[in-house]
């Protein structure tokens, strides 16, 4: 598979690996995948929650042209038809009839085809009259006149994604300080085509929600306007000690939305955190604060009700 | 960076021949290397420490108590079974600053040398009284992490969370330089901005720590130090504390409590440790010292928050050295 997409650590390479393997019923390490490199057909920015959502569906329509044709081909070295083959677990199965009919004696007792006679992927392949079979699909904003249609933003076929945090903390109302001590992140992505790279994301957008809601400030010189902490000693973020106990459950919503049913899952798993950390503070002192982060100079700003007064 | 010569030292007083007036001594190289980066220092040479043999050790003597070498490293210190179970305060000290590659890295003699990490201090930019410039930018400016004692003409704190154990502690240092030995207590050593605001030591210009005494603490007393900084990785503290307790009983003999991330050198709380001398320790005289410990404060625009913290650290501190450590 070939593709300009890239790969930040999403997982996109693999995804791709997965949807193109199970067209071909064979295992994802079968399949070779090259991204990253503008000769190849354009692919989307790994980024904006979009990217396996845009370019599987691709994936996905142009292995199934490859194993149309594949299909042709090994079926007339066969002597057979296309329609009478199946891929099954890298084997070829040769039917008799098309493996979905059921066939009938003439007691009328009716059984499931079987196959005849099974060859593996690669003497399938050997049979080929050429090298290569290449295909190449694209997927549309538009899906052929299909698209969802819910807002200016959401004009093409990703759909809408919905996803509720719940957090628990412990704050320190003497100190301050804030601790999230449990995240349960329930979130729709579509199809998960890859439920562990999922479930990381998951994890990052979590984690780095907390970070803003908590500890990430770009602090600026009132008198100069030059950034005081600009380096990652003194811009803080969240590190190993501040990640809690994360629970991530996926909502598998089926809807049609492409061919995969892929959506994205990157900024959805981050946009929750901070609100739900900011109820949770409410829930536990019956104080709102409003501003991030929620440094201990503001938690207790607001704990003594003093307004903004006491932060940066 | 500008361009440096290296030189290894094989003893201390081979390091102290190479001081030429603009050389800088180089151990862990944590603070010193940043320095250079950040264009505050550019000495001409750097002398290598960490080739001196001897300089690592830690003993103890039941009479004179703990020697440390300059050159321990704040991850030796952190698991060190003496300092652990008898000067505690200074384990958690050392186990509670920076990060795990630092500790590993970061010596003893450093970090109580170490320059203040106040951002414009650090950054290139401002000009500020401590760099020869004509002001405090902090004062006027964005001082959430800064002093709120001692804070008229540079609003630095001290960096150093060692420090903070160790004045408690009543630790005291042996300074070599082209006359020989020199002992100081470590809380003399350090220099308010009042003092002189270029400089938050009064170590010379060719000296080097040689060694870093604490005294025996007598039976009975327990040390304990806390810090709270903004998250728990990686972070300085916005606030710290240590407390030696000397009780017999509940009944406090003597106190020392010290404040860390409170003002340009590690603070003594006198007014806290005379609320408790002689009294039962309980949480009633806990929080007295407390409100004692942050009495005459001054803070700036932004941290008044601090003093809710230091109340709080303190009241624990001594609490949790009254039931015999943390």
């Amino acid at each position: 598979l070939l593709s300009g997409v890239q790969d930040i650590g999403g997982g996109i390479r693999t995804a791709l690996a997965q949807v193109v393997a199970e067209e071909f019923s064979l295992r994802p390490s079968d399949i070779s995948v090259r991204i990253g490199d503008t000769s190849y057909p354009a692919g989307p920015a790994s980024g904006g929650s979009m990217t396996t959502g845009s370019i599987s569906p691709a994936a996905r329509n142009a292995a199934h042209k490859v194993k149309q044709q594949f299909l042709e081909e090994v079926a007339s070295a066969l002597g057979t038809e296309a329609y009478k083959l199946r891929l099954s677990n890298g084997q070829v199965l040769i039917y008799a009839i098309h493996p979905d009919w059921t066939d009938g004696d003439r007691q009328g007792r009716s059984y499931r085809a079987a196959p005849i006679k099974h060859i593996t992927f690669k003497q399938a392949a050997a049979r080929l009259k050429t090298e290569q079979i290449a295909a190449r699909a694209s997927r549309t904003d538009d899906y052929g006149g299909f698209a969802f249609k819910g807002g200016p933003d959401f004009g093409f076929g990703i759909g809408i994604y919905g996803g509720v945090q719940f957090i628990e903390l412990a704050v320190d109302i003497e100190t301050g300080l804030i601790k999230v001590e449990r995240v349960v992140a329930v979130h729709d992505c579509g199809r998960p085509l890859n439920p562990l790279a999922v479930e990381s994301q998951i994890n990052g957008g979590v984690l780095q929600g907390i970070s803003y809601a908590l500890y990430e400030d770009r602090i600026l010189d009132r008198n100069t306007g030059l950034m005081v902490n600009p380096n990652l000693e003194q811009y803080k973020i969240l590190g190993s000690r501040e990640t809690p106990k994360i629970e991530a459950v996926l909502i598998e919503e089926y809807i049609g939305r492409n061919s995969t049913d892929a959506g994205g899952i990157g900024e959805p798993a981050t946009v929750p955190t901070a609100a739900a950390i900011a109820n949770a503070f409410y829930n536990a002192t019956g104080t709102r604060i409003r501003e991030m982060p929620m440094t201990p100079a503001r938690v207790l700003a607001a704990l003594r009700g003093a307004g903004k007064k006491g932060g940066a | 960076m500008n361009r440096f010569e290296w030189t290894n030292a094989r003893s201390v007083d081979e390091a102290v021949a190479q001081m030429n007036g603009s050389a800088a001594l180089k151990a862990g190289g944590i603070d010193l290397i940043d320095r250079l980066k950040e264009g505050l220092d550019a000495p001409s040479r750097l002398i290598n420490i960490r080739s001196i043999k001897g300089l690592d050790g830690v003993s103890e003597d039941e009479k004179k108590g703990l020697r440390i070498g300059p050159l321990v490293t704040l991850a030796s210190l952190d698991t060190n079974r003496v300092v652990r179970s008898r000067y505690t305060a200074l384990a958690d000290a050392a186990g509670h600053a920076a990060t795990p590659q630092i500790r590993n890295v970061a010596t003893i003699g450093g970090n109580l040398l170490q320059r203040p990490r106040c951002w414009y201090f650090r950054q290139e930019e401002f000009n500020c009284r401590k760099k020869g410039g004509d002001r405090c930018y902090a004062i006027e400016g964005e001082n959430q992490y800064h002093a709120i004692f001692g804070n008229k003409l540079c609003a630095i704190v001290h960096p150093s969370a060692l420090a903070t154990a160790l004045v408690a502690m009543r630790a005291r240092l042996v300074l070599t330089g082209p006359k020989g030995k020199r002992e100081v207590e470590l809380e003399k050593f350090f220099v308010t901005p009042e003092e002189d605001v270029g400089r938050e030591n009064s170590i010379g210009p060719d000296e080097l720590i040689t060694e870093i005494q604490v005294p025996a603490l007598p039976a009975g007393s327990h040390s304990v130090y806390l810090k709270q900084g903004e998250k728990e990785s990686f972070d300085w503290p916005v606030a710290d504390v240590a407390v030696v307790l000397n009780c017999a009983g509940r009944r406090c003999e003597q106190a020392s409590i010290v404040l860390g991330a409170a003002a340009p050198v590690p603070l003594r709380a006198r007014g806290a440790e005379s609320v408790l001398a002689g009294k039962a320790i309980n949480e009633e005289t806990a929080r007295e010292a407390a409100r004692a410990a942050i009495q005459g404060a001054t803070p700036l625009t932004e941290n008044a928050y601090k003093l809710s913290i230091f109340t709080a650290l303190v009241r624990r501190a001594i609490l949790a050295a009254a039931s015999g450590g943390a």
